[in-house]
């Protein structure tokens, strides 16, 4: 009976002693300060300056109150960084709801981010959805905006870049799918700028490799979503329309783009030479069409045949302005590493890219003209 | 160590290895020509209890004696069917002269002493050597209301009460079957009460009906007042967190599950019957699905199958975010929650527990009270305490949402039985919830399903038609089926004839196929 017993005790207080062990992985969370917005910026030497935004809700009878709270610090590593500012910060610091991560132009430009990007990868509580954006000038100077009307600069930008994404503005990143192993094609980021004391988005900054060397504006960046194949929810284009004696306010045509189809070829020929066919095929609505001419089948022919040469040579701007910026963004790489291994093998890719012949071009149709006709 | 043996082991182990008590051998006393005999044995055997009533009366010129309890006895009936026709009598033979139901001619003294107890008159005559027993018992019934526990808004209104004859009758109103069977049990070695088992003879599996029979005869206890206390005698497992036995307070419930071949226990002075075997889906299965039409009736069961999960997950669900996985809150509401949380000095666990707690109390003190002060107390608990608690701090406002949902969700179940051990369940699931996250949370199912899976209800699995899975079962168990689609009876109580149905009907024009 007595052995009984012990064992009966034993086994309570092994059990007991193995459930304990899972408060190791607690983390209360009361005890926290959530990040919304982290920004990095190059700093002296190989240093970084790491800025964030953590944001505090006080609650009240009366409601709820936002508030933005910032620290910089400068550090060696990422990592570092975050052990500073939890020295620096009441409570428990944490990054794991941050939603946005800002890159300094200058950091961007001149320096290797992605050493910096590596605690990312590690952490299993690391924020991999948080978007990722370059800002003209530096990041701390975006972040320390603090506040834009009620809403806090993490939340602003994070909703700021979403409907831009879902507009097709810019390209949808974030750590995640700038992952370093996801080789065979450069990222774009959006690029974001400071416009009177408000973030304001400019267009998207190209990367070549880990280093950020152009930049498209919004139309561009447009033209080169839907060159990349990555269209958001929905996809608007305004272009000048075939009317050049129109007075002002008619000389303009909407349309938003129903089914983009896409094209894209990539030929060695027997004597190494790379060749790039990208054919881009769009059925549209037109949305806005101020001269109102459409209900004719030869105007609207017309009208067609006009965009789709505008289109086209936008198209073909957008494709030498990227391969300028040695951006590859179309995943030319990829494609000669699995298609065309030996050729790989033999080149010097940053060379052989800004000479690579592109043979671009869009065509357009309207399916749709609007309730009106 | 034998020091807590003794304290916790209830002296069980101690009565099981004395031998028996042979019961006292009864001394058959025969009856006595002379009245006094008979009168003083009576009065001897009763231990001379005071309501004990000698009423003298002469049959035909010959003395006689009416011996009878009063406070079981009804003086109105006595006089009645027993002292008015006697006065009037002309025959000789007093079966014929009294004009109560139940007359009985015993001649000795030990059994109409105990039909005495049971509210029998009894008529010595002076010079014969045998006495009449006569029912006159006074009967006191209510009457036969919707249960307060169990109201439906359709179908009918009625309810046990707590007596078995009426009992018996609500349930024989509704099956006018000659195979409804009727099986008579005496329980309580003391208490002596009458108890009946009703089934379906040629519906109800007959191993289902002995095991149910043998172990109703296996139970030897002095108090078997009520059929709750006969429940925890027979079920397959106390110590299971559900119960194994179907207590409804409803006829039509009772009907239903008959009809499904299963078995029905009821017992005098108890207003509910216990059905047996029953799988977990009974508990979530009400009259009001079956009265209502198909597609409201599945909604209304979904959902309270849905309640299940809530009630049992939801604050451990809570607990395992705010304490592990706090990234899986979307943005918005993340930092709404935060705000509230962080003054709260308390982990979330103790949070939750504290505010269980204050509604189980609540709840307890609310069903004590008489109710209006009752409703006082719902004020009081609902409005005053839940801001008072976030106000000072101790509970965040998240926090009341959940553990008031909970508490909503494990109300809705229409079984008492299984409601309590949903309440208790989520105690077990939201400690692992606060020790091990979500992954605490899905040991913990795991172990409840793994429970459920296991257990069964007199020698049929529990968790039917889920486990073992039976699809066609499905139908009345997760859902309710129109009626003509339910052409079989549910297998788990394994019924003599499966097929209760037939769906096919003539004509056309409707969505039968």
């Amino acid at each position: 009976m007595k052995k009984r017993w012990a064992r009966i005790g034993l086994r309570a207080g092994l059990c007991g002693f193995f459930l304990l062990c899972g408060c190791w992985d607690q983390h209360l969370l009361k005890d926290e300060r959530n990040v919304s917005i982290g920004g990095m910026d190059a700093g002296q030497g190989d240093k970084l300056v790491a800025t964030v935004s953590i944001r505090d809700i006080t609650t009240t009878e009366l409601g709820s109150k936002d508030l933005s709270e910032v620290h910089t610090v400068l550090a060696r590593t990422t990592q570092h960084a975050r052990d500073l500012l939890n020295d620096e910060v009441s409570g428990d610091y944490s990054n794991s709801k941050m939603r946005v991560l800002l890159l300094g132009e200058e950091l961007a430009k001149n320096h290797d981010f992605m050493p910096h990007m590596d605690v990312y990868y590690r952490d299993p509580k690391s924020p991999l959805s948080a978007r990722v954006a370059v800002t003209q000038g530096t990041a701390k100077e975006m972040v320390e905006l603090r506040k834009i009307g009620s809403r806090t600069i993490g939340l602003y930008i994070d909703n700021l870049l979403k409907s831009s994404v879902d507009t097709s503005s810019i390209p949808d990143v974030n750590i995640q799918t700038l992952h370093p192993l996801d080789r065979g094609y450069d990222f774009a980021v959006p690029y974001l700028t400071i416009k009177d004391s408000m973030p304001s988005l400019l267009g998207t900054a190209l990367f070549s490799g880990t280093r950020m060397t152009g930049k498209l504006n919004l139309d561009e960046s447009k033209l080169y979503l839907l060159l990349c194949d990555q269209i958001g929810k929905t996809l608007k284009l305004t272009l000048k329309s075939n009317t050049p004696s129109a007075p002002d306010g008619y000389e303009y045509v909407t349309v938003d783009v129903n089914k983009a189809k896409r094209k894209f070829k990539v030929t060695v020929t027997k004597d190494g030479e790379i060749r790039a066919r990208l054919h881009l095929r769009l059925r549209v609505t037109v949305v806005e069409d101020p001269s109102n001419h459409l209900y004719k089948m030869a105007v609207m022919h017309d009208l067609e045949r006009h965009l789709s040469r505008e289109l086209t040579s936008n198209a073909q701007d957008v494709v030498e302005k990227i391969q300028r910026a040695n951006h590859d963004g179309f995943g030319i790489a990829r494609r000669l590493m699995s298609f065309h291994p030996k050729v790989w093998e033999q080149l010097d890719w940053n060379k052989e890219y800004p000479r690579i012949p592109f043979d671009t071009s869009v065509s357009l149709q309207i399916i749709n003209t609007g309730i009106t006709d | 160590m034998g020091f807590f043996r003794n304290m916790f082991s209830n002296n069980r182990h101690v009565n099981m290895s004395r031998k028996k008590a042979a019961p006292a051998k009864e001394n058959d006393k025969p009856v006595s020509p002379t009245l006094q005999d008979n009168f003083a044995y009576i009065e001897q055997a009763l231990f001379r209890t005071e309501d004990l009533v000698r009423r003298p009366l002469a049959y035909l010129s010959k003395p006689g004696v009416l011996l009878y309890l009063s406070s079981v006895c009804d003086s109105q009936k006595i006089h009645e069917t027993i002292l008015k026709p006697m006065a009037q009598a002309g025959a000789d033979d007093l079966e014929v002269v009294l004009t109560a139901t139940l007359v009985e001619k015993y001649s000795s003294l030990e059994p109409v002493i105990d039909l005495m107890l049971r509210g029998y008159a009894v008529i010595f005559l002076e010079g014969r050597q045998e006495c009449h027993a006569v029912r006159a018992a006074f009967i006191n019934l209510r009457s036969v209301d919707e249960p307060a526990n169990e109201k439906s808004i359709q179908g009918s209104h009625d309810g046990f009460i707590e007596s078995l004859p009426v009992n018996l009758q609500l349930i024989r109103k509704q099956i006018n079957s000659r195979n409804l069977i009727v099986r008579r049990y005496t329980l309580g070695n003391i208490t002596k009460t009458d108890a009946a088992i009703v089934y379906l003879n040629n519906l109800a599996n007959p191993e289902v009906v002995d095991e149910i029979d043998q172990r109703i005869s296996a139970v030897n206890a002095d108090n078997i007042m009520s059929g709750y206390l006969l429940l925890e005698y027979i079920e397959n497992q106390s110590y299971s967190p559900f119960p194994q036995i179907l207590q409804t307070e409803r006829p039509d419930r009772v009907v239903g599950n008959l009809l499904e071949g299963r078995v029905a226990l009821l017992t005098e002075g108890t207003p509910a019957a216990l059905v047996m075997p029953v799988t977990f889906f009974a508990f979530y299965q009400s009259p009001d699905d079956y009265n209502s039409r198909s597609l409201a009736g599945s909604f209304i069961r979904l959902l309270r199958l849905f309640s299940f999960f809530i009630a049992i997950t939801l604050p451990a669900y809570y607990i395992a975010v705010l304490s592990f996985h706090y990234e899986v809150i979307p943005m918005e509401l993340f930092y709404q929650i935060k705000g509230s949380v962080e003054k709260i000095p308390y982990p979330p666990i103790l949070e939750a527990l504290f505010m269980e707690l204050a509604i189980e109390l609540l709840r307890e003190a609310g069903m004590r009270l008489p109710s209006p002060i009752g409703q006082t107390i719902g004020i009081v608990g609902g409005l005053v305490i839940g801001d008072a608690v976030v106000k000072v701090g101790l509970v965040s406002y998240p926090m009341i949402t959940v553990v008031a949902l909970t508490a909503i969700a494990s109300f809705v179940i229409p079984s008492h039985e299984m409601s309590y051990s949903v309440r208790l369940l989520r105690f077990p699931v939201m400690i692992l919830a606060s020790l091990f996250g979500f992954i605490g949370i899905f040991f913990g199912l795991t172990m409840i399903f793994a429970h459920l899976c296991k257990l069964e209800s007199f020698g049929t699995p529990y968790f039917a038609p889920a486990s073992p899975m039976r699809l066609k079962d499905w139908k009345d168990a997760l859902i309710r089926s129109p009626f003509w689609k339910l052409n079989e009876r549910p297998l788990d109580a394994r019924p003599l004839k499966l097929e209760q149905e037939n769906g096919k009907r003539k004509g056309n024009g409707d969505d039968r196929g």
